[in-house]
């Protein structure tokens, strides 16, 4: 083969030429990065993936807290937080209700003479937001008010009438479940106005049941 | 000069050379193409060696990766099997859950390294033992245990009077006064630990808020608390009782709310009920029977 080879010289060049390109093609030829996969181990368990419908996350509505008490209008809240709302009437304001799905929740809007007057937020999500408050402003609550659909599930009213919110939150944890703000006052005038609005009392309800 | 080109030896000498330059262009791309594999063995170890940009700096990553120490190898810490010693025959006793106790103090005891229940007051023997059969079948939900006594023993207090009133409070614990027939006892029982878990456990009432209410279910206390019902915090307490007593109780008072004196149909009518309750509070646990 060698003496083939020999005589047939342009074989043997032939031959040498492949020898030498193949590996610098190779070496030439464009590499895709990403197809450098990572060598899995073989006793490496790879999760499967299984696709399951998903519900829609507990939130908080965004861009609540553009909304002003006392200074925002209705025309901005509709602007700010979109027409997706019901209106309504309660004790001689305007309500706008705005609904927090998946749950049967509603933020509501209060407006009197076109000026948002209060903002009842409900907080569907697990947090810490009455301790967090205490913590970041170094203030204490002008007072613990009682609320008679919440008070017997460990929930109590926190007030801070100068900074003009207030906490329906459990005072071991600070969890919160509902957030109202309203335009800063003092703690007497929030007693004698919003409080009486919301049915919030510095009393608490007899919370005795009885079966007979 | 031509005929010495084909030489027998030198045409073997170019084989080989072809040979070895073909090895080594193989193992640089065969290396390069395994590097970043093994850098990220190596980064797990703390060494990184940089990524190649062009085929040029493969030979760079080559002599990163031949110059990095090996990556150590856990050695597993051996396992010492403990020595088993035959534990002493204990000495027979009484299950507190599995019969009535003779002795109120007995069950006092029981109730408390049981179920932390801390019991309180002067209740008749029978409505102590009642106490005990309840908590002892409520302890086959681990998640209705933990819910309830994650901060620690609940207080609760019995007085005399005439049929069943309840009260709780977050910081002092439950008051009992009276005593009816051992279901009403029991549903009041289980209301007011529910009160007490919404206590302890925010999230879980929260949870009620966002699923099940404002939807109510038809019991008294639900319905018609002190007549101006009905209220989260009472809906859910009440709730949370009814997956206990449904089967053979409906809680009402007076009468009120009409309608049947058990509740059978409570997990399917009210299912947002039963389910959040079944699932959160019991644990999957359910009580069919007492």
């Amino acid at each position: 083969m060698l003496n083939k080879i020999k005589k047939n010289k342009i074989w043997l060049i032939v031959i040498l030429v492949v020898l030498i390109l193949i590996p610098i093609f190779i070496l030439i030829l464009p590499v895709n990065k990403n197809q450098k996969e990572y060598k899995i181990p073989s006793s490496a368990n790879i999760p499967t993936v299984i696709m399951t419908p998903t519900i829609p996350p507990l939130q908080r509505q965004q861009n609540l807290e553009k909304v002003v008490p006392g200074q925002s209008s209705e025309q901005e809240v509709a602007e700010i937080l979109g027409r997706q709302f019901r209106k309504g009437s309660s004790q001689g304001y305007t309500t706008l209700y705005y609904p927090l799905p998946p749950t049967h929740r509603e933020n509501v809007i209060y407006v009197s003479n076109e000026t948002v007057k209060y903002i009842a937020e409900e907080i569907p999500v697990d947090n810490a937001l009455y301790a967090d408050f205490v913590k970041q402003s170094g203030t204490q609550a002008d007072g613990k008010l009682y609320d008679k659909s919440y008070s017997n599930a460990g929930f109590f009213w926190y007030v801070f009438s100068k900074k003009g919110i207030a906490f329906l939150a459990n005072p071991y944890q600070g969890y919160t479940i509902q957030v109202l703000r309203f335009e800063p006052t003092e703690y007497a005038n929030f007693l004698n106005t919003t409080a009486k609005q919301f049915s919030i009392t510095a009393e608490s309800a007899p919370n005795t049941e009885k079966l007979h | 000069m031509k005929e010495k080109f084909f030489q027998k030896k030198f045409i073997i000498l170019y084989f080989i050379g072809a040979g070895l330059i073909w090895m080594g262009l193989v193992s640089v791309v065969y290396i390069e193409s395994n590097v970043t594999y093994h850098n990220k063995i190596l980064a797990q170890e703390g060494i990184i060696c940089p990524s190649p940009t062009s085929k040029k700096n493969a030979m760079q990553l080559l002599n990163c990766y031949l110059n990095t120490p090996a990556p150590t190898i856990p050695v597993p810490t051996p396992t010492i099997t403990p020595v088993v010693t035959k534990a002493p025959i204990p000495t027979p006793t009484v299950d507190p859950c599995s019969s009535q106790l003779a002795d109120y103090a007995v069950v006092k005891q029981a109730l408390l390294t049981k179920n932390k229940i801390d019991l309180q007051g002067d209740p008749d023997l029978a409505w102590a033992n009642q106490t005990l059969t309840t908590m002892c079948k409520l302890s086959s939900s681990p998640t209705f245990n933990t819910l309830l006594t994650a901060q620690g023993n609940i207080v609760i207090r019995f007085h005399t009077g005439s049929c069943v009133i309840g009260n709780a409070d977050m910081n002092t614990g439950i008051d009992l006064t009276g005593s009816c027939d051992p279901q009403l006892n029991r549903a009041v029982l289980v209301h007011e630990l529910a009160h007490m878990i919404a206590f302890r456990n925010p999230a879980i009432f929260n949870s009620y808020l966002s699923t099940v209410w404002p939807s109510q279910i038809p019991t008294y206390n639900c319905q018609t608390h002190f007549g101006s019902g009905p209220t989260a915090a009472e809906c859910f307490a009440d709730g949370v009782a009814e997956n206990v007593v449904y089967s053979y109780l409906r809680i009402t008072s007076g009468g009120l709310p009409a309608g049947n004196p058990t509740f059978p149909e409570y997990p399917t009518t009210y299912a947002s009920y039963y389910n959040l309750m079944n699932t959160s509070v019991f644990g999957s646990v359910s009580f069919t029977s007492f």
